[in-house]
């Protein structure tokens, strides 16, 4: 996804440079727009990190350890964009874990994944999907 | 950006670890809110809303497109009717009565034009061409003239696009109709719905392919549409009704606000909820629904949104900016010298 995040660099650096910030003006439509994250954005990456583990064959569960950005987008629903540190902690994949596990610190055992997830909500079928899941 | 890990965490582990369905009970509440208002138009069931504090700062959405030349005023010598629907004006052009799905990608700028297209084509040939202008071939091949493709694009460059190098003919997602249906899939996640399930479907922008679909022909050059003219409408409500009635269907722009997410039925008008960002579409007519006037548009979200695919907006106040951003153009009839 880095010619994703590219793009809105892009976008960004050239939006500083135009200045221009009157509504109604033909601008782009569609596009990705930065997001706090607020509860929904909030369950959509929490969405994302138990299909993130789901499909991991790391024994170790992991859990977000940074917030780099998000955006939303307006698609046939709802796109939230997360770029995030995703670090490995104590926990056992398979655990039922009711609380935040501790992040492994020990060289060797410690490791932290940067990872852009894209996660598409339908509000009105009241689906969630992950569309994007990539880890470096 | 920061952030209490601990809180997000705590709210990870509260919220439903499965997924689907997803949406907490909170959704009712403002389902509830904006139809106890007894405001203009209904919000359906199943939409969440929580106080949404969305950064304002729309990164890329004021970057300027293409400036199409503004066409010249001609309503003032027109007398309109109350109410008009193209679908019921031209009923032998049935992409007027098509709602279609951008999917999970951020090209309502290319529907809102190939639709319009579509319609213009068979309204300017007396229903003798009616086409499925291809989503795709303009999303995937305008480049840098539209935008960012499945990143946003310029609805003013969309049709200034069809002017230069035309667009060729392609129908819905699988529908191996024209040249070059729209490749990426509506989608749902209902067990026994009638949609694909979409993993790893990321909304990508599709490859610009010049070539059409196997087993379709004519060649690819030889499916080109293309327009004579395209334009600015006047930022005027009579001036946009006078283009609809006399052209055909235009497409669109306004700011699209969270409660619109759930409208279902009604005239919508912003009243609950916090910026999402721009949206394009297609406006067909207009009227007046118990004494509030609207437009009558046809979104690009597959027809299980609102009221089947089509909303109502506030007309006459340039309702979150959807009167301030129309955008048209003529097709290029002789082109259809061989159909007429």
């Amino acid at each position: 996804m880095a010619a994703g995040g590219g793009c809105w660099l892009g976008v960004c650096g050239l939006v500083l440079l135009s200045g221009a910030l009157a509504l109604g003006r033909p601008g782009l439509v569609g596009a990705p727009v930065e997001a706090t994250l607020d509860a929904e954005a909030q369950r959509a990456l929490q969405f994302a990190m138990e299909r993130y583990n789901r499909g991991s064959n790391d024994a170790f569960r992991s859990r977000v350890a940074q917030v780099v950005s998000v955006h939303k987008q307006l698609v046939a629903g709802i796109k939230y964009i997360f770029n995030v540190k995703v670090g490995r902690t104590s926990c056992r994949n398979s655990d039922v874990v009711a609380g935040d596990c501790e992040f492994l610190v020990e060289p060797g055992q410690a490791k932290t994944t940067t990872c852009t997830f894209e996660v598409v909500v339908v509000p009105w079928q009241n689906t969630i999907r992950l569309v994007k899941n990539e880890c470096q | 950006m920061l952030l209490p890990i601990a809180s997000l965490c705590l709210l990870a582990t509260l919220a439903n670890a499965r997924g689907v369905p997803y949406f907490p009970p909170l959704s009712q509440d403002l389902v509830n809110y904006v139809n106890k208002l007894n405001t203009t138009w209904q919000a359906g069931h199943n939409f969440h809303n929580v106080e949404m504090s969305y950064v304002k700062k729309l990164c890329g959405t004021f970057l300027n497109g293409p400036k199409l030349p503004i066409r010249l005023g001609f309503a003032d010598d027109m007398v309109l009717p109350d109410s008009f629907d193209s679908r019921q004006q031209w009923p032998n052009c049935p992409t007027i009565n098509e709602i279609r799905d951008q999917g999970s990608c951020g090209s309502c700028w290319a529907f809102g034009a190939v639709e319009s297209i579509s319609d213009r084509v068979c309204v300017h040939t007396n229903a003798k061409v009616n086409v499925e202008i291809s989503a795709e071939d303009l999303l995937s091949c305008c480049g840098f003239e539209c935008g960012m493709g499945c990143n946003g694009g310029y609805p003013s460059g969309a049709w200034q696009y069809w002017t230069e190098k035309g667009l060729v003919s392609g129908g819905l997602y699988d529908s191996h109709i024209g040249c070059r249906p729209y490749s990426i899939p509506p989608c749902e996640h209902h067990i026994n719905g009638s949609r694909p399930p979409c993993t790893g479907e990321g909304g990508e922008t599709p490859k610009c392919v010049k070539a059409c679909e196997a087993g379709y022909s004519p060649a690819y050059q030889s499916d080109k549409h293309y327009g004579a003219t395209s334009y600015g409408v006047p930022r005027s409500e009579k001036e946009i009704m006078a283009e609809i009635y006399k052209n055909g269907p235009v497409e669109g722009a306004f700011l699209v606000y969270s409660d619109f997410l759930m409208y279902k039925s009604g005239v919508y008008q912003h009243v609950s909820g916090e910026e999402v960002g721009g949206h394009a579409i297609r406006i067909l007519g207009w009227g007046e629904e118990n004494g509030t006037p609207y437009w009558l548009v046809a979104n690009s979200w597959n027809t299980d949104w609102g009221d089947n695919g089509y909303f109502k907006i506030l007309r006459g106040r340039d309702h979150c900016g959807i009167e301030s951003e129309i955008v048209a153009g003529i097709p290029s009839v002789g082109h259809y010298r061989n159909w007429l």
